[in-house]
């Protein structure tokens, strides 16, 4: 396959890449990992209260809608990167390709194969329009074989487990970087008590169980529940490595607790925070409408710990510096922006420089030539930003492919 | 107010231009790097006039550098606007195709804040800027280890250019003289942009003392050896003394004045001046509501140098790229005023957020700027606008003729907006059926009155208006209009005997499927708790 441009990675920064680039006339093919483009954002839900709280998560709607109408870029979902070379200022992509295990215009959404599945996760339905796709990380027809339950279960032949995944190389002039980030996993920041605790969640978690509807709060409706936030965890923290501010937990932390009490009006959340970061133009007012809603506490607790009848107790040092403790019914916990591990070789490979951070540095001009890098693999980035950073991306590739010495080549 | 004259422009009519020109392109200028995004616009061809410094500028370009121009007044349309440019007391007008807004921010020192006058001892950031760079002596610092305190963040909210800026002198002065002792007042450190927590560790590692208060400021008073600040210490909480020899006060970051000409043409920006573009997620880069207006840097809102660079490197972009073809809209256009109906009452030059409406004899559209909201359809109070010219198929100004058969009692007619109501009901599969029938408009704002009534006219159970959330909507005030118009309805519904219950008006996200069903079975529930179609008297 034969393109102009190779994007690395199908969230929001890479398909602004490509839209923009088929705006400027040029091709591009979306390399992505997962079943369903949309990276992190499509996991988030909208957060508008009464009003929009400027997110940016259905920017990806548009993204998409446009992408699907796009005949100039390509998208390859359920694709991996396995080697890349380079000839001739031309970069070669070998990449691997799973097949769409349920096919979309014959699933018509019964359901049958979910309840069918004995392993939880082996079966995902996208965040956007509950598409299903076989993870098969987890199936156990691709662990052992052992199980076929959800093609024997699919009355409409949609389940297809046998196909096997295709190789093919896509060559371009130029190779976008767009793979985005990994949040910070909070069983690294072992004091919170994540996984250990009954009621500790990661704020990505929440997240989803909005996006999907299925969160409940810890209290039935009409009681009121308390939620606590606890901010930088993986952030300005040396412990866990990470000497930088993520840039977009005071903003989320901030919505998702406002969300919640619209949504819940019995929530009572508190926030726990070492500085509040500017996250919207009109910050000092939306501050103060924000601090009628949610407590703020300056504080960030030295622990979470197991109280008697079950639920988390934060100890933290109040504002007089005495040492507070406090139950609540849900921790959340406000994880950062970490790079990701996986992208470090290909990174390497394509001679992209790794800042202090372990991000992607944005490369200058031409070095390494035909090398970009666009989004949250540059380091913490709100999906707005993101969206401007592919776009961004893509009028750096048009110059360059403009450049006098590439257009020889083309 | 009263006193102030009619605006010529309605006296002489604004006329949608016949000849276009996107070759020459009006920067704004005067942020820092304005200069050089002028030379690299005229790098893609375009005659550039650039109002502020020109540092740089080779003599010979094509950039017109005006460094004490002022823009006094923009009218226009893309591809043809009229600028009116003061410089040194010269009037002068320049035709411009585009029009780019990259002025520097308005840096706003907080002396008045904080209770506290400039003086020789207490001074801006900015003032120290300049006797860092060596433009005037330093002050008055002297004795043993002076020290030198930043109030930074406490008399309203800061931001991490502001930080970064404060970071900048601490780092110079230590590097100049490490003893320097330096203190920094302030609420929250804004640490959210590149490098910035680093530089703030390193700070207090070479003994900067940061003190957060969570409301209030120190008492600052000026002596004869320095500044005395008296402060309870928030940690130990106890009332606490120093003199510094030199007080720095920090500065807001607003958008410059000197946008104001520029966001008259916009009309939307009543709702978002002083900046240049609504503060939504719908204009995630350099376009305003404006075609051929483009906005970067403080203008925008965006207050670090690292994102100013990106849009400007964007903004080059979409000014090369830049064509008067409208992209893909959601609905055909452009939208055709009767002409026998216009009654030249210009509601729709008022309303149209896009700036889109002009008007000679009677009102016209500019089809390169409208964005086929639809608004003016809806807002003219003679039904004199549609938006598909009349008798061409695609007939947007009465969906309803299909949408209401057959007559059926109990479904619902569902307005949807394209833009987010229409992508949710995809996703979540909902499909036109007889008791659900989705009518596909380009905007909230856009759905009229007759409409509404019309839909029930034709026995719908319910209405359902689904709109973007406030704040999102991208033709600014489509939503608040299609609510405000909802409720007078409603009242109007309940005035007459109906049940208003019948119509719901809601807003959701594109991403929030559920939020669609939810509603739509919200309606169906009332349909179902009332009898009848609307109550109310017989029909």
């Amino acid at each position: 396959m034969d393109t102009d441009a190779v994007i690395i990675g199908g969230g929001v920064a890479g398909i602004s890449c490509a839209l923009e680039m088929a705006r400027l006339g040029i091709q591009s093919v979306v390399l992505e990992r997962a079943p369903f483009l949309g990276g992190h954002a499509a996991l988030f839900p909208c957060k508008a209260t009464d009003s929009c709280q400027r997110c940016g998560a259905c920017l990806l709607v548009d993204l998409h809608v446009r992408l699907a109408s796009e005949e100039q870029a390509v998208c390859l979902p359920r694709t991996a990167v396995q080697d890349i070379t380079c000839e001739n200022d031309r970069f070669t992509l070998m990449v691997a390709q799973r097949p769409q295990r349920v096919h979309p215009d014959h699933c018509d959404h019964c359901g049958n194969c979910l309840e069918a599945c004995p392993e939880p996760g082996a079966i995902i339905a996208s965040p956007r329009d509950g598409k299903l796709s076989i993870n098969e990380d987890v199936c156990l027809y691709f662990r052992d074989g052992s199980c076929k339950q959800c093609a024997q279960a699919c009355y409409a032949h949609a389940i297809d487990l046998s196909t096997a995944d295709r190789s093919m190389s896509v060559s371009g002039r130029a190779v976008v970087l767009a793979t985005g980030f990994r949040t910070f996993d909070p069983h690294d920041a072992p004091r919170f008590g994540y996984g250990r605790i009954p009621g500790v969640v990661s704020a990505k978690e929440l997240d989803e169980a909005l996006q999907q509807g299925n969160f409940s709060p810890p209290r039935p409706n009409g009681q009121t529940s308390s939620v606590a936030f606890i901010q930088c965890v993986g952030s300005r923290d040396l412990r866990t490595g990470h000497d930088y501010c993520s840039q977009v937990c005071c903003g989320y932390a901030m919505r998702l607790a406002r969300l919640l009490k619209h949504r819940f009006p019995g929530t009572e959340p508190t926030m726990f925070y070492m500085d509040l970061q500017t996250f919207d133009r009109d910050f000092e007012n939306r501050l103060r409408e924000a601090a009628r809603e949610v407590r703020l506490v300056r504080s960030i607790p030295a622990a979470v710990l197991q109280g008697e009848d079950g639920r988390p107790i934060l100890a933290y040092q109040d504002v007089d510096d005495n040492r507070a403790t406090e139950s609540f019914d849900l921790v959340v916990l406000s994880v950062g922006i970490s790079p990701d591990p996986e992208v470090e070789p290909l990174a390497r490979v394509l001679g992209l420089q790794p800042t202090r951070d372990g991000f992607v540095s944005a490369p200058g001009d031409g070095n390494p030539r035909g090398i970009f890098a666009a989004g949250a693999v540059q380091g913490p980035r709100t999906i707005a930003e993101s969206a401007m950073d592919g776009v961004r991306s893509a009028c750096r590739v048009a110059d360059y492919l403009r450049s006098p010495n590439q257009r020889d080549h083309a | 107010m009263n006193d102030k004259p009619i605006d010529s422009r309605f006296l002489t009519g604004r006329s949608i231009p016949q000849d276009r020109d996107l070759s020459r392109v009006l920067v704004v200028g005067g942020a820092p790097g304005a200069a050089a995004l002028a030379q690299r616009i005229s790098g893609h061809g375009f005659e550039v006039v650039l109002l502020g410094p020109g540092d740089g500028i080779p003599p010979g370009s094509s950039v017109t550098v005006m460094p004490h121009g002022v823009l006094a007044e923009l009218e226009g349309f893309v591809g043809a606007f009229t600028a009116v440019i003061h410089n040194h007391g010269q009037e002068s007008r320049e035709s411009v195709g585009l029009v780019v807004a990259a002025p520097p921010a308005r840096v706003i020192p907080q002396f008045d804040r904080y209770g506290i006058g400039p003086s020789d001892r207490i001074i801006s950031l900015t003032d120290l800027e300049c006797r860092l760079r060596g433009q005037s002596p330093i002050g008055p610092i002297s004795g043993d280890r002076p020290h030198i305190a930043f109030l930074c963040g406490l008399a309203g909210e800061s931001d991490p250019l502001a930080f970064s800026r404060l970071f900048n002198v601490i780092e110079h002065m230590h590097a100049q003289e490490p003893t320097t002792r330096i203190a920094v007042f302030t609420s929250q450190v804004k640490v959210a942009g590149p490098g910035l927590e680093l530089r703030y560790r390193q700070c207090r590692e070479r003994g900067v003392l940061f003190f957060k208060f969570d409301d209030g400021f120190p008492v600052c008073e000026e002596t004869d050896n320095g500044v005395r600040i008296t402060f309870v210490e928030p940690i130990l909480g106890r009332e606490t003394e120093l003199t510094a020899a030199m007080l720095v006060v920090d500065e807001l970051h607003q958008p410059s004045p000197a946008l104001a000409p520029l966001l008259e043409a916009i009309p939307a920006s009543v709702t978002f001046r002083p900046f240049a573009r609504p503060d939504s997620t719908r204009f995630p880069t350099v376009q305003t509501p404006k075609a051929g207006i483009f906005a970067a840097g403080p203008a925008r809102g965006s207050l670090s140098l690292d994102v100013e660079e990106a849009e400007f490197d964007v903004l080059v972009s979409a000014l090369s790229s830049a064509n008067l073809a409208p992209a893909p809209r959601t609905f055909p256009g452009p939208p055709a005023i009767d002409r026998d109906k216009c009654a030249f009452c210009l509601t729709c030059v008022r309303i149209c957020p896009h700036g889109a409406m002009g008007f000679h004899t009677i009102a016209q559209a500019d089809p390169a700027s409208c964005f086929r909201c639809g608004i003016c359809v809806s807002e003219c109070p003679m039904g004199a606008i549609s938006l598909a010219p009349p008798g061409t198929a695609a007939n947007v100004e009465n969906p309803l003729e299909d949408a209401a058969e057959p007559a059926l009692s109990g479904h619902i007619v569902a307005f949807l907006c394209a833009r987010s109501a229409e992508l949710a009901r995809q996703d979540a599969r909902l499909s036109a059926s007889p008791s659900f029938k989705p009518v596909i408009v380009p905007c909230a704002g856009s759905v009229r009155t007759e409409q509404i009534l019309d839909a029930f006219a034709g026995h719908a159970g319910g209405v359902l208006v689904a709109g973007c959330h406030p704040g999102n909507c991208a033709s600014v005030q489509g939503t608040l209009l299609a609510r405000e118009r909802a409720q007078a309805i409603a009242r109007f519904l309940t005035e007459a005997g109906y049940d208003s219950q019948r119509l719901l008006f809601t807003t959701l996200a594109a991403n929030s499927r559920t939020d669609l069903v939810i509603a739509a079975e919200t309606l169906r529930s009332r349909i179902r708790g009332s009898a009848g179609t609307l109550g109310g008297p017989q029909q």
